[in-house]
């Protein structure tokens, strides 16, 4: 009777262990409103973790999430918000709801076909304790998803800046100005961009901000963000917007002496497959160099405002 | 008669399915949380079953978020590094819900 007791146990441990199992080797767990969790071919775009070596160690030993097993396609190294969203949220490894090759834009309210997920305002300044007010002034309906701080009807964040790299609004001091907004696919541009593989196209737009003189806080953000965000495909193709295409898309006025404003959309296509222009895509492969767009930063100014963000079609 | 009221209910009904709705707030912590906090919105659907991340913003203790969203079933966890929470679910239909996020240690 034990022995009997003591196999129907082992096995009940065993059938619940293989219904919550991984996905065996080269493989990841993705999951999808229309497909659900499916195992599809691991894409290799972080470095294996070489035999026999120890996984790195988790930056919360306390963690109470450590034992949650994991959901989706994880990078080697992950911030706190990530292992705590992996618990919750099958999609966490998604910019949004998503089926392939973009977002389900049906749960979202507004308008625009390009999502524009997380752009940052970042401010580096001489001046200590400066006012600003910092406009969205377009006079059409702006489709915002979401702001950090709250931003009021007016769509101005007013406060001043403090230290030399920091807003304050209503007293409480902010890193950077955060808005999710849908805009206009008709007023971006398709033709200047880059396709190489996701990890590369990370390290093309780290590249390119630092081009553009963003600042290293602001640099690491943006790595620790989209290195988590960025679904796992084989290969990107990144369409850059820059100034010339969001200030008539998206307006915005400063009113702070001696500033400048620069502007980084990086719009990202996925493709599964190896890029093969005869087959045709939604949107057509990039065939010019960005650089010819990306705004010059030579001359310092004062204050200086720089704003990153990256975005998905919407389907 | 009936036919007019089932017909305004119908039009009014669609008219707030396409409606955008705000979910706002300010975080607030006791001493022992971190100095930022991770506000997650997912959208629930099939009561509550399927929990679908829309977005997420990094709030500073003390700080402002808003979402804009259609109405529907919403969730609002707050979580951060210390491992303080904060957790509500709720509709979001006729009105615009202000939430006071105060996350506690767990």
């Amino acid at each position: 009777m034990k022995k009997l007791l003591f196999f129907f146990i082992l096995f009940s441990f065993h059938s619940k262990a293989s219904s919550m199992m991984d996905c065996p080797m080269g493989m990841m767990r993705v999951w999808t409103q229309t497909i659900g969790t499916q195992c599809v071919p691991r894409f290799n775009s972080e470095p294996m973790m070489p035999q026999g070596c120890f996984g790195p160690l988790s930056p919360m030993p306390q963690n109470p999430f450590s034992y949650f097993p994991y959901q989706l396609y994880q990078p080697n190294y992950q911030p706190w918000w990530a292992y705590q969203g992996n618990m919750h949220y099958p999609n966490m490894h998604y910019p949004g709801p998503w089926n392939y090759p973009g977002i389900q834009q049906h749960h979202y309210p507004g308008n625009g076909q390009i999502f524009a997920a997380k752009p940052n305002v970042y401010v580096d300044s001489i001046h200590k304790n400066k006012k600003f007010n910092f406009k969205f002034s377009s006079t059409e309906k702006l489709s915002f998803l979401a702001t950090t701080p709250l931003l009021p009807k007016s769509q101005i964040w007013s406060g001043k800046l403090i230290g030399s790299d920091k807003f304050e609004v209503d007293e409480i001091a902010y890193d950077y100005l955060f808005y999710d907004i849908r805009l206009p696919k008709e007023k971006m541009q398709f033709e200047k961009g880059v396709c190489t593989t996701r990890n590369e196209a990370i390290d093309w737009m780290l590249k390119d901000l630092k081009e553009m003189k963003f600042s290293a806080l602001s640099i690491q953000d943006f790595e620790e963000h989209w290195r988590v965000k960025i679904p796992d495909y084989s290969y990107y193709c990144i369409y850059p917007q820059y100034n010339a295409q969001l200030d008539p898309a998206l307006p915005v006025a400063i009113d702070v002496d001696q500033h400048i404003f620069v502007r980084a959309l990086y719009v990202l296509v996925p493709h599964k497959d190896e890029l093969d222009a005869s087959k045709g895509s939604d949107i057509p492969f990039p065939t010019k160099d960005p650089s010819e767009i990306r705004p010059d930063t030579k001359i310092k100014r004062e204050i200086e405002f720089r704003e990153w963000g990256v975005a998905f079609l919407g389907y | 008669m009936k036919f007019l009221l089932l017909l305004f209910l119908i039009s009014n009904n669609s008219l707030s399915a396409q409606t955008e709705r705000f979910i706002s707030g300010k975080v607030e912590s006791q001493k022992d949380c971190s100095q930022k906090a991770m506000i997650w919105l997912s959208y629930d659907k099939d009561n509550y079953k399927e929990r679908l991340l829309l977005m997420h913003t990094l709030v500073p203790i003390g700080g402002t978020f808003k979402f804009n969203v259609r109405p529907g079933d919403y969730q609002v966890r707050a979580s951060d590094e210390a491992g303080c929470e904060f957790f509500k679910r709720f509709s979001v239909k006729g009105s615009d819900p202000h939430l006071a996020v105060k996350l506690e240690k767990k």
